[in-house]
């Protein structure tokens, strides 16, 4: 009995909910300091079939079918491979498989780019620039900004950062809306997993 | 934009009305335009301040949305204003709930005060249902409130599941941060529930503790926020100051406007 925590629970427990009570304003506020979008992104929990959005193509009913109100779990990221090359593409698979993005890749700090799929090596050059900036949001206290979003003119650009004693790696996602944060909290993950020890 | 706060806790006894009432003081006294609003029924500013329960508040306009501040009353400091919760008979606490969820008495709060105040501030009754629940969805950020002790800390994961509840379920409300409340160096479990919840909460935990002290005691006794326990208020009272700092900090309020910066000590 002596070794049982005063509050009865563990900080694996208490880290998911917290990125789900407080991960979407860390995220927007750094957001905010990089592209005009706000909160109101986020798609609405309770449909409203009557008021359609006004969409600009085809794809609407599509969008509808992949989004539904509840969300479908996502399964965590597994390596069986220690080979890196292996690992980064098994991360573009996992990416491309469950989050709703056209294209990935991953990046490190300086931009290079070490693996891709989908997107123009203009999109992953960003990232260097980015990381950049970001030093100085960080510098605010309580911001943490190593997750984000950036309107790239046709489509959005999601990436989220995980820090290794090598340095910084970037998994981005390109695709119509920006990812949840729900999704970017399952990216950062599987970042972290796949960075890990290469 | 007014920016909106509730402190909120499930569990009772936690220093929530007392937090919230010392920190909408150094809000003001910050300069912040500040209305203080109690959403509990049971009145707890109204019965933690001389002077304001027997106002009629909320309790008076809670049906009509557009009388929503009707009952704010005036205090010492021009920068805050207080509306208390009124006179709710027990047996009506239910219905009163009721009422404030159908004429979405809260929001309505909050959008009426958009010109007027800097930030709305609501303290909350103890639990998660009726009352808080509707503070939680009116506001834009909530500082849960956690005392030093091992039932507080148990019950804080159920108020973060319903904060997440209600973001997946399109509120825009967030966790703010955490506020450790009558921590003590002194007492042995509540030292280690003070370690554990920085442990576990890590940066959500606002750096500021606010201690056990018998000068609350005082203040509640006199019916009075701290800061006006006397004319050189107790050193405790800088406590709420270090608090709303952090607190302005999260919200991203660092300056006080472009005009802002040192002030020669000296002309």
């Amino acid at each position: 009995m002596t070794d049982r925590s005063v509050s009865w629970t563990d900080a694996e427990s208490v880290a998911r909910l917290l990125a789900r009570a407080t991960a979407p304003r860390r995220v927007a506020a750094a957001f905010a300091r990089v592209a005009s979008v706000t909160r109101s992104v986020r798609p609405p929990a309770v449909a409203r079939p009557s008021t359609p959005p006004p969409r600009v193509t085809a794809p609407e009913p599509q969008l509808v079918v992949v989004a539904p109100p509840e969300p479908i779990p996502v399964p965590k990221l597994v390596h069986l491979s220690e080979n890196p090359s292996d690992r980064l593409d098994t991360l573009m698979a996992w990416t491309l498989d469950h989050q709703p993005c056209t294209g990935a890749f991953v990046a490190d700090d300086n931009g290079l780019t070490l693996a891709a799929h989908g997107i123009s090596e203009a999109h992953v050059s960003l990232v260097g620039p980015l990381l950049s900036a970001l030093m100085g949001v960080r510098t605010i206290p309580g911001i943490d900004a190593t997750a984000g979003a950036l309107w790239l003119g046709n489509n959005m650009m999601s990436w989220v950062e995980a820090r290794t004693e090598r340095g910084a790696f970037c998994l981005g996602a390109v695709g119509a809306e920006p990812l949840s944060t729900e999704a970017l909290n399952q990216l950062k993950e599987a970042l972290e997993v796949t960075v890990r020890d290469l | 934009m007014t920016l909106s706060i509730a402190f909120a806790s499930l569990k009772g006894g936690v220093g929530k009305t007392t937090t919230a009432l010392n920190c909408a003081y150094a809000f003001a006294r910050r300069g912040s335009r500040t209305l203080l609003v109690d959403t509990d029924p049971q009145g707890a500013i109204g019965l933690s301040l001389d002077g304001v329960g027997d106002r009629a508040g909320l309790a008076a306009s809670v049906g009509n949305s557009e009388a929503a501040l009707a009952g704010v009353v005036k205090t010492r400091l021009p920068e805050l204003k207080i509306l208390p919760m009124g006179m709710v008979d027990a047996m009506d606490v239910d219905s009163f709930s009721q009422i404030a969820r159908e004429s979405d008495a809260l929001k309505r709060i909050v959008e009426r005060s958009q010109q007027e105040y800097d930030v709305v501030l609501f303290d909350t009754p103890a639990g998660l249902g009726g009352m808080t629940r509707l503070a939680l969805e009116a506001v834009d950020s909530v500082v849960a409130v956690a005392q030093c002790e091992p039932l507080a800390l148990r019950s804080l994961p159920r108020l973060l599941e319903l904060l997440a509840q209600l973001r997946e379920s399109g509120s825009d409300c967030s966790l703010l941060g955490v506020v450790g409340n009558m921590s003590s160096f002194r007492d042995a479990v509540v030292l280690a529930s003070l370690e554990e919840l920085w442990g576990l909460y890590r940066d959500q935990v606002f750096e500021t503790a606010v201690p056990r002290d018998s000068m609350f005691l005082q203040a509640s006794r006199a019916g009075v926020p701290l800061g006006l326990l006397s004319r050189r208020p107790p050193g405790v009272a800088a406590v709420f100051d270090s608090l709303v700092a952090e607190i302005e900090a999260r919200l991203g309020i660092v300056e006080g406007g472009k005009d802002d910066g040192p002030i020669r000590l000296v002309d």
